[in-house]
């Protein structure tokens, strides 16, 4: 005869100064230094997530594809995104073009009906939506929709929307590095005590970050001398180009990516 | 000479009847008990209020047990004496018939040996038992034009009139009544109408009331579809595209008729799906005049292949279907709205991928399916950036698109590291001081230049700016001299707006720039011939083309 499972009655209560655990399914967020923050490792899997980050900045793609690219083959949903997805960036990250949907609804309404819709779906993996108008009930329910289907849901707010109060377990600021290209992440709210310091992302992709390291201002290279023209096209295409983390000299592998363009 | 009644039990009927109201029973019974032969209503039999045509819905779903079905008014006869052994015999097939798992309609059954006197045990509730003799006159439609007459004469039963001389009757009554008698008792052979499921469903529907608002149209498609799905059921077909007509108060002086077609991209039995998408499409349409007739008629129908039940109980996951979810956001927000990623071999970046309505290439399409999709991606509905391309270059892509998209599975590695993850539909022109782009304040450029020159092919038309290009090609430093008749071709600025022409032609030089406010952005300078003139040197302008997110 088997035991019954007991219930712990107390899986939602946890103590103030330690993270909530156990926290439910989590995918790890593939920065180190946010998982070792959040409860459990990672995002949490059926939970609205929020992040919010000033209008001009867009970072989500900084925080969201490491864990994307590892979040199994179904359809990454995104309702009301800012500009057009790229896809050859983001597969160069590891999301799969194929796997986007990009659904341009512009009224407010419209993009709740169609996360609702999105987190609805069997075959939805992830929901990433940019709402810079909604209402706490709103929220509510696509976190209730989210939790019943059991689907990752990040949803993108202005900044200006930190003092609102928010249904989301987990809730981020992100802004810019001042001065520096990373990410500075404030977590406004987890189940576990406020953290004092803002996270600081180093979160280029490892490959654009060695350029950007390597390639720095001094060694800018002016307009109009890199490249040959159009005679170059095959040769140049056909050349074989290193692996990312070898790149010790990145302006001649700009110039031979230009040649090859 | 007369035969003895029932010499040959060859033949056995059943006879059907939609229940319209569970509690009160159907007009023509003197006596409201319920007989014995009532058929099984289960949870999820459908009032037939909820059906168009509640007798034809029973007929079509009536013919899985045998192809001799007939439809007499609202009642549906069914002659089983040939599907009996197939069914295990009379009992299995009766009991199958009232346990159905989905009876289209709460119905109530009899059986007899004949078809007029299992239709008038339906009409003599407290009959299922009785001796035929015993059957007033009324259960028998030949006879009820005469029920005054044969009652002065004392004529009650069907016993009564079978005792009268046969010769006198058919003088006094007429032949059609003996011979209903006799067709009643089995002494005469019966035959009917056999109902013939139809090849294509096409069901009218007459509104109670005039319907002002093209919503208000769903509450009667739906009894249309409910009797879609029974037709569909019984050929085992599912829907791939529907019509639903309605004609309009001819007394207005605006079109009488108007119609909203639904498809969908698999075959679909799902009422509730193709309700949903019918809604947001009636949402949209205003009525320029009062609704008084409705037909839904099915498009285009293929064979359904049942599904695989999964062993496993958690296989199966909850949530609604990929596709549906998919036509449902089509069908309201627009199916421009929804769009899936198609991978182009280019080196514009404007040009690697096209954005195609999601409905239309599926995923996990097959080849075919996708090769379609990118023909009307790029024959009619393409998504393609603001200032898309020609339909010359249009057609090309496609033509050798299955090369292409083979090519365009393993990316060149290095030159993806520097794509950003955000594109700008259309470039944003960058204000310039001091020679250094300025977005949201001043940039800094932190790499580059990535020099793109591509789309020659599509300046083709112009011969001018062709023969520019080859003399360019040849030239060592190309960016410094600038052939002047070129000017006049494509930098004419009516030619030229605000927004570049995209897929012309392509020079530029790409760099990394990191802006305080918005990270790092991904800006290209136009070089060339596609440059402005400024004073006598060619500046090139300034482009916002992405931004790493």
């Amino acid at each position: 005869m088997s035991q019954p499972v007991p219930i712990d009655a107390h899986a939602g209560i946890w103590r103030a100064d330690a993270l909530a655990w156990p926290a439910g399914v989590v995918l790890a967020t593939g920065h180190a230094a946010l998982d070792a923050q959040l409860p459990g490792g990672g995002w949490p899997v059926g939970a609205l997530v929020e992040i919010l980050q000033a209008h001009s900045a867009q970072n989500e793609w900084r925080l969201l594809l490491p864990a994307l690219a590892r979040s199994g083959a179904g359809p990454v949903v995104l309702v009301g995104a800012p500009h057009m997805p790229f896809g050859p960036g983001l597969s160069a990250q590891g999301l799969a073009p194929e796997r986007l949907l990009w659904v341009r609804a512009t009224a407010p309404a419209a993009r709740m009906w169609a996360c609702e819709q999105a987190l609805r779906c069997a075959q939805v993996e992830v929901v990433l939506a940019w709402l810079p108008q909604t209402r706490a009930d709103q929220l509510r329910r696509l976190q209730m929709a989210a939790s019943e289907h059991g689907k990752l849901l990040f949803v993108m707010r202005p900044a200006r929307a930190q003092t609102e109060s928010s249904p989301a377990v987990l809730r981020l600021l992100a802004s810019l590095q001042p001065g520096g290209d990373g990410v500075q992440l404030e977590i406004l709210k987890r189940k576990g005590p406020p953290l004092a310091q803002p996270l600081q992302l180093p979160a280029r992709p490892a490959r654009l970050a060695a350029l950007l390291a390597h390639d720095g201002p001094g060694r800018l290279r002016l307009p109009g001398t890199a490249g040959s023209g159009l005679t170059d096209v095959p040769q140049g295409a056909t050349r074989p180009v290193d692996a990312a983390p070898s790149i010790c000299k990145a302006g001649d592998a700009l110039a031979r990516v230009a040649a090859a363009a | 000479m007369q035969l003895p009644p029932f010499a040959k039990q060859a033949m056995h009927w059943l006879a059907l009847q939609p229940l319209h109201e569970p509690a009160a029973p159907a007009d023509g019974m003197p006596d409201g008990a319920q007989p014995g032969g009532a058929g099984a209503a289960g949870a999820e039999s459908a009032a037939p209020d909820m059906l168009a045509d509640a007798a034809a819905a029973l007929g079509w779903w009536a013919l899985q047990f045998t192809p001799r079905v007939a439809l007499l008014g609202q009642v549906v006869l069914l002659e089983v004496s040939a599907s009996e052994r197939l069914f295990g015999g009379r009992r299995q097939l009766i009991m199958r018939v009232r346990a159905a798992e989905r009876p289209v309609a709460r119905l109530r059954m009899t059986q007899a040996a004949s078809a007029l006197l299992a239709l008038a045990r339906l009409q003599v509730a407290a009959a299922a038992g009785r001796d035929p003799d015993q059957l007033p006159l009324y259960a028998l439609a030949d006879a009820v034009p005469h029920l005054a007459t044969l009652e002065r004469i004392g004529c009650q039963t069907w016993g009564d009139l079978r005792a009268l001389p046969r010769g006198g009757v058919v003088r006094r009554f007429g032949a059609p009544l003996l011979e209903a008698l006799d067709r009643a008792y089995g002494q005469r052979p019966e035959t009917y109408p056999w109902l013939v499921l139809p090849e294509v469903f096409e069901q009218p529907l007459e509104l109670q009331a005039q319907v002002e608002a093209a919503p208000a149209l769903l509450f009667a498609a739906r009894r249309l579809l409910a009797q879609l799905q029974v037709w569909l059921q019984a050929r085992q077909q599912g829907v791939l595209a529907l019509e639903l007509v309605w004609q309009m108060d001819a007394r207005r002086d605006t079109a009488t008729q108007a119609s909203v077609v639904i498809r969908t991209a698999t075959p679909t039995l799902d009422m509730a799906h193709l309700q949903r998408l019918l809604a947001e499409k009636l949402q949209r349409i205003s009525l320029p005049a009062p609704v008084l007739h409705l037909c839904l008629r099915t498009l285009e129908t293929v064979a359904l292949s049942g599904a695989t039940a999964s062993l496993l109980p958690d296989a199966q996951r909850r949530g609604d279907d990929w596709v549906q979810l998919l036509e449902r956001l089509a069908a309201r927000l627009g199916p421009e709205q929804v769009l899936r990623a198609l991978p182009h071999a280019d080196h514009r970046p404007e040009c690697m991928q096209d954005w195609v309505p999601a409905a239309a290439a599926l995923p996990g399409a097959d080849t075919p399916r996708a090769v379609r999709a990118a023909a009307g991606g790029a024959g009619k509905k393409a998504q393609r950036l603001p200032g898309g391309s020609s339909g010359k270059v249009a057609g090309s892509r496609y033509d050798n698109s299955a090369g292409k998209r083979a090519t365009t599975r393993k990316p060149p590695m290095l030159r993806d590291a520097l794509y950003p993850t955000w594109l700008l539909a259309t470039p944003l022109r960058l204000a310039v001081h001091q020679d250094r782009p300025l977005y949201q304040g001043p940039l800094t450029l932190l790499a580059g230049p990535q020099r793109l020159e591509a789309a020659w092919w599509d300046v083709a038309r112009a011969p001018a700016v062709v023969a520019a290009v080859a003399v360019m090609a040849q030239e060592p430093r190309p960016s410094s001299v600038r052939p002047p008749e070129v000017s006049t071709t494509v930098a004419d600025p009516p030619l030229l707006p605000d927004a570049p022409q995209i897929s012309r032609l392509a020079l530029r030089d790409y760099f990394l720039a990191r802006s305080a406010q918005a990270g790092l952005l991904w800006i290209y300078r136009e070089r060339l011939m596609t440059a402005r003139v400024d004073g006598d040197k060619p500046v090139g302008q300034w482009y916002l083309h992405g931004v790493f997110g």
